[in-house]
């Protein structure tokens, strides 16, 4: 796994949990590898994996069981809002490299359209190769 | 901490292989010299006995050089100075494993000795044919092992002197090394060898001298034995050159970086 | 958190040349840290110091212990295995460690020597540099101590190796005791690193938590760490 050495690494560790979670590689009520696993996975230090763990706990998003390790939570809606925070934040990326484009909302919207339909045309196209 | 008896048998391993290298090289020799000889029809029972005493010297010199230099080596060694046992029993150690090891070269060589002059035994006889009648005037066979034991101690105390001495010039000339600057080491440690050297001559010869001196005054003439002022001598300085050993192995003296 | 590691005031001169002055460092327990510095900076130096080979002044304390042989009792150093002859087994330097060290623990030593792909049977020479530095952090890892050094283990050799001995510090390094990584190279190493410290101008100039500077500066560490240098002459 490759990091950006710009980003404090818990947050990039957090990033690649919270994707696997929202995609469902990690089911709701899975048991996460031990911490020690996760690093050499990661190929990261066993103390920044704990934090971005630790965080997570507090989010409410893992949850943590003595002497068992931690779990993905049950709580389905909260895994909802976490997908639509993710969603978001892309969507706030977006939207700020178009508006320093000096694009309006409108075209920004209709660009985005534009490039969903070409994008998926493209996808049919190689399908039929 | 290290236990000594672990450190001992593992500081003893590679000298005692060293050891062995000398007895082959020596059986070697003698067999070349023996099988020569038989070319040239010259040989008889009596020849390994001569040939061994003739280059016996050899592996006793060999084998100390060596011992020395594994002495030196050990402590100037990271692989060694990283373990956790105090210096001073380091030091006893690796002096204590190269005497162990030195003496089994010793027996070794006195069992070649036996061993070929068995085999000699007969026709030498004929060779020495006066020398039993000179040797029965040397009073009982008591003497001989007693002279025996003596020349045994004193060879183990010359053993320990030399290698001490040897790590004094060492340890000195290296602890100096990390005080002076670079282009005036080499002088500083010619004139270190030279004045060491010197001194522990001029300590074991005025030691001697002096103590034989107070003892037979002391004794009132009767007659001391020598040789046993002489080891205690050496025992002494060997004991002040130790403590100035650890001293300075303690204090300066550095292992080697790579 | 104790600290596993106080140097304080700590000088260290050769040859009538100061190679290090005015050393401060205090390491807490269950660390991972990058020693930095360029060549000759004093880094094999330092640890030296720390394992008691080089003879400085000032107060070196380990573990509660501040005695040259106490010191050895709590530290496990990257030793380059000069003591062993060429034609030496794998198998018999293990022995050796086995006998010489009371915590050194040969089942560890089985795991680390088979995670790292080592033949007991092979021989020093013979072994490649990548290899030869596998076997030093095997040796070293299967120590069961509170501080460990490793020297520049790293430089020169192959990235799988590389990879193989950071994969083994972060699966055996105990979690309460603390390594101190010497590098020169830092980008291979940052994301393993809890903390750094640099070596310049004769002394510890930065003592910092990785995390902190990409929080805070928003640098790499690399660029955090060259950056020292740039503005170094203006400090002098």
């Amino acid at each position: 796994m490759e990091f950006d050495d710009k980003v404090p690494i818990y947050l990039q560790i957090k990033q690649v949990i919270y994707h696997e979670m929202v995609t469902g590689k990690l089911k709701p009520g899975e048991q996460l590898p031990a911490v020690r696993q996760l690093a050499l996975d990661l190929t990261v230090n066993v103390n920044t994996v704990q934090r971005a763990l630790g965080t997570m706990i507090a989010e409410g998003f893992l949850v943590s069981q003595r002497g068992r390790g931690n779990f993905v939570t049950e709580d389905q809606p909260k895994i909802a809002t976490l997908k639509q925070q993710l969603v978001q934040e892309q969507l706030a990326t977006v939207y700020h490299e178009l508006h320093a484009l000096n694009l309006s909302d409108d075209e920004i919207i209709t660009s985005v359209q534009r490039y969903v339909q070409q994008r998926g045309n493209q996808d049919d196209s190689h399908l039929n190769d | 901490m290290t236990k000594s008896w672990a450190l001992f048998k593992q500081l003893s391993w590679p000298r005692f292989v060293l050891m062995n290298w000398v007895v082959a090289f020596e059986l070697l020799m003698l067999v070349i010299s023996g099988l020569w000889q038989a070319i040239m029809g010259d040989f008889h029972a009596y020849t390994p006995f001569f040939t061994l005493c003739g280059f016996m010297m050899i592996p006793g010199v060999v084998s100390l050089v060596m011992l020395a230099v594994q002495n030196e080596r050990t402590v100037m060694t990271e692989t060694y100075r990283l373990i956790p046992i105090s210096d001073w029993k380091l030091y006893l150690l690796n002096l204590g494993a190269s005497l162990a090891n030195q003496i089994y070269l010793w027996l070794v060589q006195g069992i070649l000795f036996g061993i070929t002059l068995l085999i000699g035994y007969n026709s030498l006889g004929k060779v020495f044919n006066g020398v039993p009648e000179g040797l029965s005037q040397l009073n009982s066979e008591v003497n001989l092992v007693q002279l025996g034991l003596t020349a045994v101690v004193v060879g183990i105390m010359a053993l320990l002197l030399i290698w001490s001495t040897i790590s004094l010039v060492h340890f000195v000339t290296n602890a100096a090394s990390s005080f002076l600057p670079r282009f005036r080491q080499g002088v500083v440690n010619v004139i270190i060898y030279i004045g060491v050297m010197l001194i522990a001559l001029r300590l074991v010869s005025a030691l001697i001298g002096g103590l034989s001196f107070l003892s037979s005054q002391a004794i009132n003439g009767g007659v001391i034995d020598n040789m046993w002022v002489g080891v205690a001598v050496m025992a002494i300085v060997i004991l002040a050159e130790g403590a100035l050993n650890v001293w300075i192995l303690s204090k300066w003296v550095e292992p080697k970086l790579d | 958190m104790t600290a596993i590691l106080t140097i304080e005031s700590l000088k260290y001169n050769r040859n009538q040349r100061h190679i290090l002055h005015d050393v401060q460092l205090t390491l807490a327990g269950g660390k991972v840290v990058g020693l930095l510095g360029a060549n000759g900076a004093g880094k094999t130096t330092l640890m030296r110091l720390i394992t008691g080979s080089a003879k400085g002044s000032g107060a070196i304390t380990v573990s509660g212990s501040s005695t040259p042989v106490g010191r050895k009792q709590h530290v496990s150093f990257t030793d380059h295995l000069k003591g062993f002859a060429p034609n030496q087994k794998i198998s018999r330097i293990e022995q050796f460690y086995d006998a010489v060290y009371p915590d050194f623990d040969s089942q560890r030593y089985q795991e680390l020597a088979q995670f790292l792909d080592l033949d007991g049977q092979q021989k020093l020479a013979a072994l490649s540099k990548g290899t030869r530095e596998k076997l030093i952090i095997a040796l070293t890892l299967s120590r069961q101590v509170d501080l460990y050094l490793l020297d520049e283990p790293f430089s020169g050799i192959d990235s799988m190796s590389r990879k193989k001995i950071i994969n083994s510090i972060i699966r055996w390094l105990p979690d309460t005791a603390t390594l101190l990584v010497s590098d020169h190279y830092v980008s291979e190493i940052a994301p393993i690193l809890d903390e750094i410290v640099v070596v310049k101008d004769q002394t510890i100039v930065v003592h910092e938590e990785t995390e902190t500077i990409r929080d805070q500066k928003h640098m790499d560490i690399e660029t955090y760490y060259e950056q020292l240098y740039e503005g170094g002459t203006d400090n002098d």
